[in-house]
């Protein structure tokens, strides 16, 4: 999902706390923090690996680490203790927001490992570091295989990647998903087939769809 | 065949999240050799992408974002003296109620040695 159309929350809801952020002299809350956690949300709702985020993720861990300092600064001040923890409370917060993105995105390297490391544009979208863990994830998992089954079954049975076999799992891009629209799009054709109407796609809609149609906008 | 080993790995995969890098005894014994490799080479290069991004901890497995800094727990077992990140120690003797920062306790609690007392 690129620039129109966002892939929305799902039913974990961390908006409890939204209204009261965006006043009307403006949001309140880090603008780096909102990307992080709209790149969480589209990746938890999204089948496939979107693309690896990195300025947000660089700039989110900035600011943690600043946070951390002043923390640390102000640990000896007694006036102060009051605001340190809430300083704290609140890191501890966007860690986790951090922790939740990198982590689902883990998820599903490790389920789609064969169709990740294959797959040109899967693999552009991961991080280096990414790259490496699923590298590594394959080599364990393609030991594990060979040593238990794979070397003491005939020679031509022994690829795990047999095209005519689905053996290799990919993601579903025709699940579901919750999306919400951002700009005007108009009619858009949701079946090859036009076997049914097209959708109006206007800002503001909300909406549950395939997958598979809505990918690229 | 596969789907058996497949859905093993699965499994043992899932227990390096919920419990950490060193399984009990008893998950030992019912591995096989491949597979206790395949454990020690997952939590490795687990380890090794944590320590990548910056030592962000993301097996911590908290369900929804954290609402305190302090929990209190209570504690099972005698763990003896527990060092903090700020250097304060503390004593955890069986059947004490300690309140301690969740990021100190959560580690001991995945480990049964503090049990998390709600409310």
């Amino acid at each position: 999902a690129s620039g129109k159309v966002i892939v929305m929350e799902s039913i974990l809801d961390l908006s409890d706390s939204d209204e009261s952020l965006y006043g009307d002299d403006g949001p309140f809350v880090n603008e780096d923090i909102q990307a992080l956690r709209q790149a969480w949300i589209n990746e938890q709702c999204s089948p496939e690996i979107l693309i690896y985020k990195s300025n947000v993720v660089a700039d989110v861990l900035e600011i943690m680490r600043h946070q951390e300092s002043i923390i640390d600064e102000e640990k000896s001040n007694p006036e102060s203790q009051f605001l340190r923890s809430i300083c704290q409370i609140e890191l501890e917060r966007v860690k986790y927001l951090l922790q939740c993105y990198l982590r689902i995105r883990l998820k599903k390297i490790e389920d789609f490992y064969q169709t990740v490391l294959t797959n040109d544009k899967y693999r552009s979208r991961l991080s280096p570091e990414e790259l490496t863990y699923a590298n590594k994830y394959q080599e364990a998992c393609f030991k594990h295989l060979d040593g238990n089954f794979l070397t003491y079954i005939p020679e031509q049975w022994r690829s795990l990647n047999e095209p005519n076999q689905n053996m290799v799992p990919s993601p579903n891009l025709n699940t579901h998903v919750f999306c919400r629209v951002k700009e005007d799009i108009g009619l858009y054709q949701l079946d090859e087939d036009a076997r049914f109407d097209a959708v109006e796609l206007n800002e503001g809609n909300i909406f549950i769809l395939k997958y598979n149609p809505i990918k690229q906008l | 065949m596969l789907v058996y080993l497949n859905e093993r790995m699965n499994s043992i995969r899932n227990l390096r999240w919920e419990i950490g890098g060193t399984l009990p005894e008893n998950i030992q014994s019912k591995l096989n050799e491949s597979e206790k490799t395949f454990f020690d080479d997952y939590n490795r290069s687990l380890g090794r992408y944590i320590q990548s991004i910056g030592d962000i901890d993301l097996t911590n497995n908290l369900k929804v974002p954290p609402q305190q800094l302090y929990i209190e727990v209570h504690v099972l077992q005698d763990f003896g003296t527990l060092e903090m990140e700020d250097g304060t120690t503390l004593v955890l003797r069986k059947n004490n109620r300690v309140y301690l920062p969740r990021s100190e306790a959560d580690p001991l609690v995945k480990q049964g040695i503090l049990e998390h007392i709600s409310g």
